[in-house]
């Protein structure tokens, strides 16, 4: 058995949506690292249902609307198979980091934008943004694809799943059981647990830089 | 720069019949080449749209999988995928000579929402295909047992003509920026790809085909 360690995924979704979306992946073993604002998102909802989302997932607070932040987002997608994003259309490109920016940093960049959330569809788009992404990340693993995913909401209630809900696929439940990639539950880490051991380990920051950064507010 | 479909270089073997066809024509839609096997009879959703919302995208060769076991196992060889919902042959049998086959097995009476987590499933399968050499079996939970692929596209959806017919089918919620995906091929006629199959693909002589019908 093995697990996806060596998939990252950078999550800036703020809703459901994409929250579920990047727990099916960390289900399965994949690095997920929610990147939240300062304050926390809505992932950190107490709901149970929250939890299970959060979970297996690291977590760096770091605002993207900051300068600073945008730069160390920036290396972090040089190290990233996949961002996704719930942002508004046009927003991701307004702070830099459109397709297009992206795609200048990481060659082979899986961005996935979950447009139109809904309450009645959140299910139905993360499991189709899932089920698009993986396929994706294995097409840039193989042959350096990049892509722009994008996944609308409302569009999926009605195409070929209009004739019925979601039945019961709460978060947690496992979707499929793969003989050769185990499972991995994981603990829900505290808000920016993850963000001083990935910038001093990974990114190469200096502990003194810190300080510095939390004072301007990126981190 | 253009690049060709994500799964261009994948052959998915569709043993599904029904509404688990959805889950091969999501692969389809992504540019692999499924040959859904079809017993000599037709698929149970044969003649109604549902028919084509699972199958588009799809060759279609008619064989009945309990009397030709061999025939299957030959396909499984040469496939990278193959999708079951009715439990005629396990997945021992399907991997015996191809270790790298990914297996997928949905439950019977699982629809639409089962099928888009088989894809996503085979992502995560392939991504550890290329580390490890191995395929594997994926068992995919019931999450759909009641709903159906919707028979009539909602307006809200851009709605594609099946090509060389008449039919509308709902077009998949997945949108590429490099590769869009769409409708190559119309729900296949029952059989209508044998002589590509049993000939091209396996090397059968026209007596071995005769035979199999």
């Amino acid at each position: 058995m093995t697990t996806l360690s060596d998939l990252r995924i950078l999550d800036l979704s703020t809703g459901f949506a994409g929250a579920y979306c990047s727990h099916v992946f960390a289900s399965y073993g994949a690095d997920v690292i929610m990147i939240e604002p300062l304050s926390g998102g809505p992932v950190r909802t107490d709901a149970h249902s929250w939890s299970v989302l959060r979970s297996g997932k690291q977590s760096i607070s770091l605002d993207v609307t900051n300068p600073s932040a945008r730069s160390i987002f920036r290396k972090l997608v040089e190290g990233a198979n996949v961002v996704i994003e719930t942002f508004p259309p046009g927003r991701m490109d307004s702070l830099g980091l459109g397709f297009a920016d992206l795609h200048g940093i990481k060659r082979r960049i899986i961005l996935t934008s979950i447009t139109g959330a809904a309450d009645a569809a959140d299910h139905i788009a993360g499991l189709n943004a899932f089920a698009a992404t993986a396929i994706a990340a294995h097409n840039a693993d193989a042959y350096e694809v990049p892509q722009h995913i994008e996944i609308d909401s409302a569009e999926c209630l009605s195409s070929a799943f209009a004739a019925g809900p979601f039945e019961s696929a709460a978060p947690g439940q496992a979707l499929f059981e793969m003989s050769e990639v185990a499972s991995s539950p994981g603990q829900p880490p505290a808000l920016g647990e993850h963000t001083v051991p990935i910038l001093c380990a990974e990114l190469g920051f200096a502990p003194n830089d810190l300080p510095i950064l939390r004072a301007n507010g990126a981190i | 720069m253009t690049y060709r479909l994500p799964l261009f270089d994948h052959r998915v073997l569709d043993l599904t019949d029904g509404h688990a066809g959805y889950a091969g024509r999501t692969l389809g839609d992504m540019g692999a080449e499924v040959i859904k096997v079809e017993p000599t009879g037709g698929d149970s959703l044969r003649g109604s749209d549902a028919f084509d919302a699972a199958n588009v995208n799809k060759y279609s060769c008619a064989l009945n999988v309990a009397s030709h076991p061999d025939i299957v196992a030959r396909l499984a060889e040469i496939s990278d995928v193959s999708i079951s919902n009715t439990g005629t042959i396990d997945a021992a049998s399907l991997r015996a000579s191809n270790e790298t086959l990914i297996v997928v097995e949905i439950p019977p009476g699982a629809g639409p929402v089962s099928c888009t987590a088989a894809a996503g499933a085979v992502g995560l399968a392939l991504w550890d295909r290329r580390r490890t050499g191995k395929g594997g079996v994926i068992r995919v939970a019931a999450l759909d047992t009641g709903p159906r692929i919707a028979e009539v596209p909602s307006p809200a959806v851009e709605e594609v003509s099946s090509l060389g017919g008449d039919r509308k089918v709902p077009a998949s919620p997945m949108h590429l920026s490099e590769t869009p995906l769409h409708i190559r091929l119309p729900a296949p006629a029952l059989g209508e790809h044998n002589a590509y199959v049993f000939r091209h693909l396996l090397g059968l002589s026209q007596d071995e085909i005769a035979a199999l019908s």
